[in-house]
């Protein structure tokens, strides 16, 4: 069986070290994959599709070039159920929160700064 | 005419005074009544007079037939007289006489005034031998026939014999000397009954007999007297034979007055009947006549109530001809709201005071009421005051008279809704400047939330790390991070900075400057990327043209949107920038040849803060947000055309 895939699309160079940090405490065996925006992970996503399908995405709302909104709306068409998304997200909007329920895929939302036990129980059953 | 008009007017007058009228007609009636009433008064008294007349004419014939009569019996009698002066066979011819003569009661012979025969002879004995010339009662008498040699009736006196008589004595003269008289003697019964005066019809009339007595000289009379005739209608002849006046005196002349006065009571009832049926008739039509009357006045004060509205109206009233729009009457208020006076305004039409732009409008308005289907139509436009400014009213057009019916003329009635509109405009702008500012508040609170929470979170978590931290190499690498938030941190808040203090300077200082000159100065400040990339900047503003701005703003503005266009230059053609100045409409374009950007997705985001729209290493997403920020507050705007890959174009307006 091959590593389970996590994915973190956030443009914030800082939280992509320390959440890769957090993973890596939570003692998860998986492989991460980083992007900077929504439009850099739709590209890889789209250029082989089957085979590196993460089981997790998460996914920062605000973002340069493609946003989180923009990037579900796309995503929507590519991937299956077996990918869980989950928002992480200075945002503590209220429409926010709303607005991601709409989204079949969203299974959680979570605001910055995340809290490593959410991380390792969304992980746990990998 | 006046005739025709004063006729009119006095139908009128009788026409509404029913009862008037009817007595009118009631004492013309009358009038009539009692003319005929004395027509018939007057022929009734002819009648009678004739009645009369021919009564006594036959009464006068039979007195005559009696004393003829008389007269033959006395000379028959007078011619048994002998040369001697004795009477011959005088019992036999005088019973002859009084057989024959039923009018004659007795005869006698009297020579020298004393009566010595008598015929019949029984109920006579009494006066024989008694000297009339002797008696001075009946002396006097019967000289009178001696004197005029005729026979004279004497008397009615009271006989010897009893009962009254009348003695008619001829003086008989032998040798021509005096003899004696040939005397008859008629009762006055036997008179009555002879002479017809007991076969009158007595209801109607009745007789009176008076002699002037010869000794007293006073009239006596013999009938009964009844009662004072002499104020009752009566006629009378003289029989000269005795001296005797005879009375026909009609009996009763109420009689006469009687049948009058049934005709007189009829003749009035029929007046009084003609003059109530009159009057009632006449009700009638004077009560229609005093119910058109009121209608009349009401419709008068209708009328005046409607001026009165018409006149004192806070709302313009007009009355236009449907098919040529002419006003034909307007109300002071419409006057006032149009500035026209009233003859002015009659002398045109609504088009003339319409706003150009709203004619077509009203004209179909009107084309709709014309077929009478709808009866009102509401709508706004706005007329030309005489003085040139612009009205806005509210119009309500309804055609006059019933639905259905094809009108020609409406009524127009207008509100001046000028200032109305002048504060919805001014409510709108105010709405939209809030609603805008909210917008930008909104989007700037937005901004400062999620830019100092991303920093504050990742120093949290940091925090977390440096507590738990095993390590020195861990220890270090999380200060190394803490600093770079701490960096970060302090960009955000620079920018930030700049952001309020653009919102809050509201006292500018704003100068004319030299847009051309300030283009140089960019392109001096950028010249090194320009170098670089070899970018072509075509600067077509005019050297003369100066814009009222404020110095720091203009150049941020102009750096950025230059920068920008070097920055998101194509790789695969020369960057060529375009700067243009229309001075007519105060814009200013900024046109490259560069990437361009997909507005379907970004138009939004376009002007927001930290929005990238690519992996430029130097984009922030902060130059555009600026400038927006900037042009905002000195009351401009600015938009943006781009096509992916050919270029994009920023139109900024000046205000």
């Amino acid at each position: 069986m091959s590593k389970k895939v996590i994915c973190i699309i956030d443009d914030d160079p800082i939280y992509q070290i320390l959440i890769n940090k957090i993973i890596a405490k939570s003692k998860t065996e998986c492989e991460i994959m980083r992007f900077k925006n929504g439009k850099e992970a739709l590209d890889y996503f789209t250029l082989d599709a089957i085979k590196n399908l993460p089981e997790i995405i998460l996914l920062d709302l605000e973002m340069p070039i493609m946003d989180g909104w923009d990037f579900m709306t796309e995503i929507d068409k590519i991937f299956t159920d077996q990918t869980d998304i989950y928002i992480v997200s200075s945002s503590i909007a209220h429409e926010d929160k709303e607005k991601a329920k709409t989204y079949t895929k969203v299974k959680g939302y979570f605001s910055k700064p995340i809290d490593p036990k959410k991380i390792a129980e969304i992980t746990k059953h990998l | 005419m006046s005739f025709k008009k004063n006729w009119k007017s006095l139908s009128k007058w009788f026409l509404t005074r029913p009862n008037t009228t009817g007595t009118l007609v009631f004492f013309l009636f009358l009038l009539l009544v009692s003319f005929l009433v004395k027509l018939r008064y007057n022929s009734i008294r002819e009648n009678q007079h004739r009645e009369v007349s021919n009564i006594l004419n036959v009464i006068q014939h039979n007195f005559e037939q009696i004393f003829k009569n008389s007269y033959t019996a006395t000379l028959a009698l007078a011619m048994t007289i002998n040369d001697e002066g004795n009477p011959e066979n005088f019992d036999k011819i005088a019973a002859q006489l009084v057989e024959n003569n039923k009018s004659i009661d007795a005869v006698q012979l009297v020579p020298n005034g004393i009566i010595k025969y008598v015929y019949p002879y029984e109920e006579n004995k009494a006066v024989l031998n008694y000297n009339i010339l002797s008696t001075p009662k009946v002396k006097q008498e019967a000289l009178k026939s001696i004197e005029t040699k005729q026979i004279y009736f004497a008397g009615p006196i009271r006989l010897k014999q009893g009962g009254i008589g009348v003695i008619g004595r001829l003086p008989v003269f032998k040798k021509g000397k005096f003899w004696g008289f040939s005397a008859v003697l008629i009762r006055l019964e036997t008179l009555k009954k002879f002479s017809g005066i007991e076969s009158i019809d007595d209801v109607k009339y009745y007789f009176q007999f008076s002699k002037i007595n010869p000794i007293t000289k006073k009239e006596d009379f013999f009938f009964k007297a009844k009662e004072d005739f002499s104020k009752k209608c009566f006629q009378t002849i003289i029989i000269p034979e005795g001296d005797w006046k005879l009375y026909l005196i009609v009996r009763d002349k109420n009689a006469l007055y009687s049948q009058l006065i049934t005709l007189s009571t009829l003749g009035i009832l029929f007046s009084l009947v003609c003059g109530l049926w009159v009057a009632s008739i006449m009700k009638k039509p004077a009560r229609l006549e005093l119910l058109v009357q009121n209608q009349e006045e009401k419709i008068v004060d209708s009328e005046r109530e409607f001026k009165a509205i018409f006149d004192q109206s806070q709302i313009g009233i007009a009355r236009i001809e449907t098919n040529t729009g002419k006003f034909v009457s307007v109300n002071p208020e419409f006057c006032k709201i149009t500035g026209y006076s009233e003859q002015e305004i009659t002398k045109m039409n609504f088009q003339a005071i319409t706003h150009p732009d709203d004619v077509g409008n009203n004209l179909n308005a009107i084309e709709k009421l014309k077929n009478g289907r709808i009866n009102a139509i509401d709508f706004k436009k706005r007329y030309i005051h005489k003085s040139g400014k612009t009205i806005w009213v509210n119009l309500t057009i309804s055609g006059i008279g019933k639905i259905g019916d094809k009108p020609t003329n409406h009524i127009a009635i207008v509100e001046d809704i000028t200032e109305k509109k002048k504060a919805e405009e001014e409510l709108k702008q105010s709405f939209e400047l809030v609603s805008d500012q909210n917008k930008r508040l909104l989007n700037f609170s937005y901004i400062v939330s999620h830019n100092l929470r991303s920093h504050t979170s990742n120093i949290e978590t940091i925090s977390n790390f440096l507590e738990t931290a095993e390590t020195k190499e861990e220890r270090d690498e999380m200060i190394d991070l803490l600093k770079k938030v701490s960096h970060s941190l302090n960009e955000t808040m620079t920018n930030l900075n700049e952001v309020v203090s653009i919102r809050t300077n509201i006292n500018l200082s704003i100068e004319p400057l030299n847009l051309n000159q300030y283009i140089e100065k960019a392109q001096l400040i950028l010249s090194q990327q320009i170098t670089a990339k070899q970018v072509v900047i075509e600067n077509l503003v005019s050297p003369s043209i100066t814009v009222n701005y404020n110095t720091a703003y203009l150049e941020s503005i102009l750096f950025n949107l230059i920068s920008n266009a070097i920055r998101y230059s194509h790789a695969d053609r020369v960057p060529k920038i375009k700067i243009t100045f229309d001075s007519e409409t105060n814009i200013l374009k900024v046109q490259d040849n560069g990437i361009g950007i997909d507005l379907k997705k970004n138009s939004e985001k376009m002007f927001g803060m930290y929005k990238t729209f690519n992996n430029n290493p130097d984009s922030k997403g902060i130059g555009l947000f600026l400038v927006k920020n900037q042009i905002d507050a000195m009351g401009g705007s600015i938009t943006v055309e781009s096509n992916l890959n050919e270029g994009t174009t920023f139109t900024i307006f000046f205000k």
